[in-house]
């Protein structure tokens, strides 16, 4: 069996870390959720 | 269907077909064939899993809830990003560096054999319903389209799948899913745009948002809780992460297609991808359908969308009679949405919403009625029906082949994952530990093929004689998913519970699965909670009562 240090890794090709755009993902669900929200109530009945 | 969307139709088979079997060339050996030798970059990968997931017959129903039911259903998607974050953290460096072919393979590493051919068995069941299903469902809706005999179209479909999947392997299943995934959105965005387009010169688009709004589509977001409603934001954010990670993390199907990465980060982005990606395009595809709504708020929408059971109904002597009613309530309803788009203070536009609502309510009535006395059902119809009436010639052909393919997208994914576990969980584990890399690949083209014609059988014994099992049996495989991800999360983050403990938790969650099922109303996204806690639960107990719960396997990864 391979040792675990030959798999390759590599980073995000944006914002530098994992930890970052997995906190990105997490705003960007949260704002996303907010605009149907938004939607929601514009254009309810 | 004119001269030219037949050949649009058959261009677009013959060409994904063929890409998929020139880009899987050379899948010679099983990393090959089953892995795509970790070749493959994040944007192949990251589509091939939204192809995967977005199987013909959620492209037909998901339309349709927009059309019938609004927006509410994206709620069901909140928990993905989630989900894939949490993978994309956790299971995806797991099983890059454990090197496995299968999910399932990381137990036996993690546990022992019993408790991997278990969970491997359990993927089997599940999934072998499923990938009849999935075959059943477009091929009874494009067969009653296309006005060919539905045993033809499932053979057609199933025949060009076995025809890739066997050549080419995960291969040629993930390129061909990469063309699908563009010519997919491309396809919806213009059906999109071309139901706004054929609205009535005086109708904007922004009328036609507030049209939908006025008539309840427009509503995606549901903050009350209740967990007998599986579409509000607390089932999407609990419920639908538990389903997302068990989905995307123990299923094979979703497995294999990122373990085809060239590394960590590229498996990593193809989830992160499909965390950015899938909210909004279920929210266009549920948009499309409502749009779709308002175009037939302005010219009149058949009784029944399903062309078989419509021409049934025309030869029915209570025909005469509904059509008549239907065709004045049509007018109401025209002429109250008008209203409702003309009016500029509150207490008009209110009286004229309540006016709507009665003339729709007319509508609903007599098309439950129409729906009754030809005992059928018409939801996939519905976008169908728009697309075949009222798209240009030439799309139409384009639509109708990307639903086809679609539909084939989905079974390859899952004749390949069944294939993969059959070989390398079954065969190669239990009965030729030392089978050649060639026997290997030998074994996983015959099981492939041998899935895809059970896929066929599956699909013409459910389509012709249990129409309504379709429904039961997409029900019974969300059953399986929570004792799965259960003990994959014992797997990855309870070191100290060992084989036995979390084989005894496996059956204890599917038992409780069952239960919730047989025994209580809850929405069935919740069984995945239930059946996930109950064996992280149970095997951690029995670990505490049986200290050490059975040896963590002779291979535990450190």
């Amino acid at each position: 069996m391979m040792n675990h240090d030959q798999i390759p890794d590599e980073p995000p090709p944006f914002l530098r870390t994992w930890p970052r755009v997995y906190a990105f993902v997490l705003i960007y669900l949260a704002a996303v959720i907010g605009a149907f929200y938004w939607f929601t109530v514009h254009y309810a009945p | 269907m004119t001269p030219l969307d037949w050949v649009v139709l058959f261009a677009w088979l013959i060409f994904l077909v063929s890409y998929g079997l020139y880009r899987g060339r050379g899948s010679d050996t099983a990393n090959q064939f089953l892995l795509a030798g970790k070749t493959m970059p994040w944007y192949a990968m990251g589509l091939s899993i939204m192809a995967t997931q977005a199987s013909a017959i959620t492209f037909l129903t998901t339309t349709a809830q927009g059309y019938v039911d609004g927006l509410r259903f994206v709620q069901f998607y909140f928990g993905l990003p989630i989900a894939m974050v949490i993978l994309a953290a956790t299971v995806v460096p797991a099983f890059h560096r454990a090197r496995v072919y299968t999910a399932y393979e990381y137990l036996e590493k993690r546990f022992d054999s019993k408790t991997r051919s278990l969970v491997a068995l359990i993927f089997l069941l599940s999934r072998a319903a499923q990938s009849g299903v999935a075959l059943a469902a477009p091929a009874i809706a494009l067969s009653a389209i296309l006005g060919w005999p539905f045993r033809l179209t499932a053979i057609l479909m199933g025949g060009l799948v076995i025809l890739y999947t066997t050549t080419g392997g995960i291969k040629a299943v993930t390129w061909a899913d990469v063309q699908q995934m563009v010519v997919i959105t491309a396809s919806l965005l213009l059906a999109c745009l071309i139901a706004i387009s054929l609205l009535p010169p005086d109708v904007s688009f922004l009328d036609a948002v507030r049209l939908a709004g006025a008539a309840g589509r427009l509503k995606a977001v549901d903050t009350h809780f209740d967990p007998n409603n599986r579409y509000n934001i607390w089932t999407g954010l609990i419920a639908a992460t538990f389903l997302f990670l068990s989905y995307f993390g123990t299923d094979q199907s979703q497995v294999q297609r990122y373990l085809t990465g060239r590394s960590i980060g590229q498996s990593r982005l193809s989830l992160i991808f499909n965390a950015v990606f899938k909210v909004p395009m279920q929210f266009g595809i549920l948009f499309t359908g409502a749009m779709v709504f308002v175009f037939f708020l302005f010219q009149r929408p058949p009784l029944i969308f399903q062309p078989v059971d419509m021409q049934r109904l025309e030869s029915m002597s209570e025909y005469p009679a509904l059509e008549s009613r239907f065709e004045r309530a049509f007018e109401q309803r025209q002429a109250a949405a008008r209203r409702v788009k003309d009016a500029q203070e509150p207490a008009s536009r209110s009286a004229a919403i309540q006016e709507f609502r009665t003339a729709q309510s007319q509508m609903d009535v007599l098309h439950a009625d129409a729906l009754k006395a030809t005992n059928s059902s018409d939801t996939n119809y519905i976008f169908l029906s728009f697309v075949t009436h009222y798209l240009p010639r030439g799309l139409v052909g384009l639509i109708l082949g990307v639903i086809f393919t679609a539909a084939m997208s989905a079974i390859s994914g899952e004749i390949n994952s069944l294939a993969t576990v059959s070989v390398i969980d079954i065969y190669r584990r239990h009965f030729r530990p030392d089978a050649t890399d060639r026997e290997t690949v030998t074994a996983s083209r015959a099981a492939t093929a041998v899935w895809g014609i059970y896929a066929v059988g599956f699909a013409m014994f459910v389509g012709q004689s249990f129409g309504a099992l379709i429904e039961t049996v997409n029900q019974v495989g969300s059953l399986f998913y929570g004792s799965m991800l259960g003990v994959f999360v014992i797997a990855f983050f309870l070191k100290r519970v060992g084989a036995t403990a979390a084989f005894i938790g496996v059956i204890a969650g599917q038992s409780a699965s069952f239960a919730a099922a047989k025994f209580t109303s809850i929405a069935y996204l919740w069984y995945n909670v239930v059946a996930a806690l109950t064996v992280v639960i149970v095997a951690v107990l029995v670990s505490y009562a049986r200290p050490g719960g059975g040896p963590p396997g002779p291979r535990a990864i450190p």
